[in-house]
């Protein structure tokens, strides 16, 4: 208002001069205080210099002060507000996707049409959906049209109801006394917040079949195996009939049909040759249809070469590893590798002879380690057996670890007996990412090598001759990490097929690409977001739905595919869901108080401003 | 935060723990078991493994043996909850040296936690109870205005749950320490730390002040003389006297830390206090 007239501003600015002039008078220090009630009782009235010229020009100054505001505020066009109030309520619903169920009508369009029954056109209301997220779908101070417009396109899809931060996300739209209504079609997830909550539930148990897990993996250049895993949430054992399409085209089915025994899942695979289409898996419709389908995406391209450098028992090791982890495969050539693993020599020895721990600076990681090795782009650096003894033993205590780096990201120490090989002081520039005391175990970081491509280096300070983590599950963990440190460092997508919930990691290659073409997102053949470069493609994306996805650029090139499906065994069990009655007439509002335009007290302003102008005037000149 | 501190503030960790009633301690000692698999050490079943499931749970003595992938299923354990709840408002940024020191108790506070196994969750205090993903977050986060930050704990859910409850504010605004401690009424252990600067701490006597509220931006002018000093430390002393007994009642612990204090003086007087042990 005022901002955007600019004979507001200019009145406005009339108070930072006047508060400047009065500000100049002032003789007092001052300092800022986390509070003032425990000072109030020694508030003086006697200011330093005369009284009462003092407290005259502090009237005179609080007289300008008010009639320049109301002034400005008038010049700029000010419509007068004038209160009224209205009932609020706050409405949490659960965007679950059991919500869907139904045999019959589902929750979902029972909630529907209890809001349209219950709420009144009078009041307002703010909706807060509860899924793995919480958000405000409609208002805040919706009216109930506009409410109910845009849950017209709600649907639940969510896999799971969290309802904690909805609350927190609801209670900040509370008013006064005010309760919240929740509707949801499992009520007893309300028990902890039945204070703050009026449940109303609208479910009712049905039995159901789901897919809850499948996933594709490229076995070799002419193969993908496919994995699924079937469940039934029913009292009884169920027969189940399954069936896979490539476009039209039937490429599996289960004949005879499958037994689902309500005490356990059903994990099975099928080998296929469609290698490029995407291939969609379902099993007869029931209860909840989206969990009866799943569409799989093909198998990355970005599978991960390993190389291995180092000697027996690790090599043995290293293959196991290897082959439980998805997407990547052992590569004996090393200039053909992705991540090398291989024993060094650079580590400090100790000092001979006097038992102290070497504190020696380790040596600078830099392209050299890389110079056997040209498509590498992780290196993983073990200590040599025989090189030095060991600096000492920690049995997976004491451990300082960088929990949110991918390395040691999940890394179970808790069995492992670790012997450092060597202690240093300072690993050169490079932060440790696993330490012991002030032994570090795990360091290293990135090499800046291209503007395109980065590299990484990481040591691995262990003896492995005398740590047992190689018979612990740290140990295929480690693998997997440096496996999917790897993978992020490759161009192109990680994986191509994710549950709902995951964030999707996109990293565009970007000598692939022209720097000026835009990127599109796509799903299910309809644009979902777009950026006009491929640097303003965010490296993570969350929060998709279930969904088939195409990453392409704007002249029509193919970038990516993925898949978002829906695995949530929890709530595909639609066995304990129940109704439960709640009285929405007793319900609590709050009472939601709206300021609205009145014109009338135009006149009274302007005699304000006269008012206080007058009275500034006498206060002046009675301090003179 | 600078590296140096880090560290220290790492050591000092180290060597201290939280100072927890023994039916605390034993509560944590003995997490609960939930009905999910999940990831505890009380082993509950073993399947094949297929790409996807969660490699940690692979068996990989059994794989040693006969070259076959299985996962171990777990119970699932409920893990003990810590909050740590910090005061972000304007008084708290009233000077430099008081924002910094508020970043390194909560760290502190944060690793000891670690400590005892527990999921931390962190919360700004300011404008509105929002999560902080990381300890080291807090020297970075914008002040807000905050006049009494009693409505909002009294609003937010988590707040009356169970788990400890480590709260650190300068407490300079108007308030009982009895409804404080009625609103954490659900802790199992509740620990207040109240931090202040110099001024707030010990001011001097000498000249004509105009205090200025950080949160409000009220004004008080004082003539900062012996007596008007003295009338304030008592002020104080009977506030944090209060706190203390409140607390006490309450099984939990009560300090006071200032912006001027060293890393080490401070451990003395959580020391002092009661709140951690070596």
């Amino acid at each position: 208002m005022i901002f955007t007239n600019p004979w507001g501003f200019l009145a406005f600015l009339s108070i930072p001069v006047i508060l400047g002039l009065h500000f100049f008078r002032s003789h007092r220090r001052i300092r800022t205080i986390g509070g003032l009630h425990l000072w109030q009782f020694a508030s003086t009235r006697q200011p330093v210099g005369n009284k009462f010229t003092r407290i005259i020009s502090s009237m005179s100054l609080l007289f300008q002060l008010l009639a320049a505001t109301l002034l400005s505020l008038l010049v700029a066009g000010m419509d007068m507000p004038q209160a009224s109030s209205e009932s609020h309520y706050t409405i949490i619903l659960d965007d679950s996707v059991s919500m869907l169920a139904a045999e019959g009508e589902s929750a979902h369009q029972k909630t529907m049409d209890l809001l349209e029954e219950w709420a009144d056109s009078q009041s307002l209301y703010t909706v807060v959906l509860a899924g793995i997220r919480a958000s405000v779908v409609a208002g805040p101070f919706a009216e109930k049209s506009t409410m109910l417009e845009t849950l017209q396109d709600w649907r639940p899809e969510s896999p799971g109801c969290d309802l904690e931060p909805a609350v927190q996300l609801a209670s900040r739209f509370l008013i006064g006394d005010e309760k919240i209504l929740f509707i949801t079609d499992s009520p007893t997830q309300a028990a902890d917040f039945s204070d703050l909550l009026e449940v109303r539930g609208l479910g009712y148990a049905m039995a159901n079949n789901a897919i809850t897990f499948a996933d594709r993996v490229r076995l070799d250049p002419d193969t993908d195996r496919v994995y699924v895993t079937l469940q039934t949430f029913a009292a009884e054992a169920q027969s189940c009939r399954v069936t896979a399409r490539a476009g039209d085209s039937v490429i599996y089915e289960s004949e005879p049909p499958k037994t689902l025994d309500p005490a356990k899942s059903l994990s099975f695979t099928f080998d296929t040759n469609v290698l490029r289409q995407p291939i969609t898996v379902e099993i007869e419709g029931d209860a909840l249809p989206e969990d009866n389908q799943v569409m799989l995406a093909p198998a990355p391209p970005k599978l991960v070469r390993v190389h291995a450098g180092i000697m027996e028992p690790l090599n043995r090791y290293l293959d196991r590893a290897i082959a439980a982890t998805p997407y990547c495969f052992m590569e004996p050539d090393p200039a053909m590798a992705d991540l090398v693993i291989r024993a060094t020599q650079d580590f400090p020895t100790r000092s001979e002879g006097t038992g102290e721990e070497a504190t020696a600076a380790l040596p600078v990681f830099n392209e050299t380690l890389f110079a056997d090795y040209e498509s590498a782009l992780l290196m993983c650096l073990f200590p040599k057996a025989d090189a030095a003894e060991a600096s000492g033993v920690s049995r997976g205590d004491g451990l300082l670890a960088d929990v949110e780096h991918t390395i040691t990201a999940g890394l179970p120490l808790e069995e492992g007996i670790l012997w450092p090989y060597a202690s240093a002081a300072n690993p050169s520039s490079y932060m440790p990412i696993l330490s012991h005391t002030t032994i570090p175990i795990i360091f290293g970081g990135r090499l800046d090598r291209f503007s395109a491509t980065a590299r990484e280096a990481y040591y691995i300070n262990l003896l492995y001759d005398r740590t047992n983590i190689f018979q612990t599950n740290a140990w295929p963990v480690l693998v997997r990490n440096l496996v999917e440190q790897t993978r992020k460092l490759l161009p192109g997508m990680s994986r191509t097929n994710y549950r709902v919930g995951e964030a999707v990691s996109i990293s565009l290659d970007p000598r692939g690409i022209p720097e000026k073409t835009g990127i599109i997102l796509r799903k299910d053949g309809s644009v979902l977001s777009e950026y006009e470069s491929p640097d303003e493609v965010p490296s993570e994306i969350s929060n998709l739905n279930k969904g088939y996805y195409r990453l392409v650029q704007s002249d029509g090139g193919e970038i990516a595919t993925f898949a978002m499906n829906l695995f949530a065994p929890r709530e595909s069990d639609l066995k304990g869901l129940h109704e439960r009655k709640a009285d929405l007439a007793e319900l609590k509002p709050g009472v939601y108080t709206q300021e609205k335009r009145s014109p009338r007290l135009f006149l009274v302003t302007l005699l304000l401003i006269g008012l206080f102008t007058v009275l500034s005037w006498v206060f002046q000149d009675s301090s003179r | 935060m600078d590296p140096t501190i880090q560290r220290e503030i790492e050591s000092f960790a180290r060597l201290y723990r939280l100072r927890l009633p023994d039916r605390q301690r034993a509560s944590l000692a003995g997490d609960l078991a939930g009905k999910r698999t999940g990831s505890s050490i009380e082993y509950q079943d073993r399947k094949d493994y297929v790409p996807g499931d969660d490699i940690r749970h692979v068996d990989w003595r059994a794989f040693a043996r006969n070259d076959r992938l299985t996962i171990k299923l777990y119970r699932e354990e409920i893990s003990p909850r810590v909050d740590i709840i910090a005061d972000t408002s304007n008084s708290m940024g009233s000077s430099d040296e008081k924002s910094l020191m508020l970043g390194h108790i909560v760290f502190f506070f944060a690793l000891l936690a670690q400590k005892v196994h527990a999921t931390v969750h962190l919360y700004n205090l300011g404008s509105d109870l929002a999560p902080i993903r990381h300890a080291l977050d807090i020297e970075q986060m914008e002040r807000s205005r905050q006049d009494s930050p009693l409505p909002l704990l009294h609003r937010a859910p988590f707040v009356r749950r169970g788990g400890i409850k480590i709260l650190l504010s300068d407490f300079l605004f108007p308030f009982e320490p009895r409804e404080l401690r009625s609103i954490f009424s659900g802790a199992d252990h509740l620990i207040m730390v109240q931090l202040l600067s110099k001024f707030e701490a010990n001011p001097e006597a000498g000249g004509e002040w105009r205090l200025q509220d950080a949160e409000t931006g009220d004004f008080l002018d004082v003539s900062l003389n012996r007596e008007t000093v003295s009338g304030y430390k008592e002020r104080l002393e009977h506030l944090q006297e209060d706190m203390s007994r409140q607390m006490q009642m309450a099984q939990g612990g009560f300090a006071v830390a200032t912006e001027s204090d060293s890393l080490s003086a401070c451990m003395r007087r959580f020391l002092h206090a009661g709140i951690i042990e070596t």
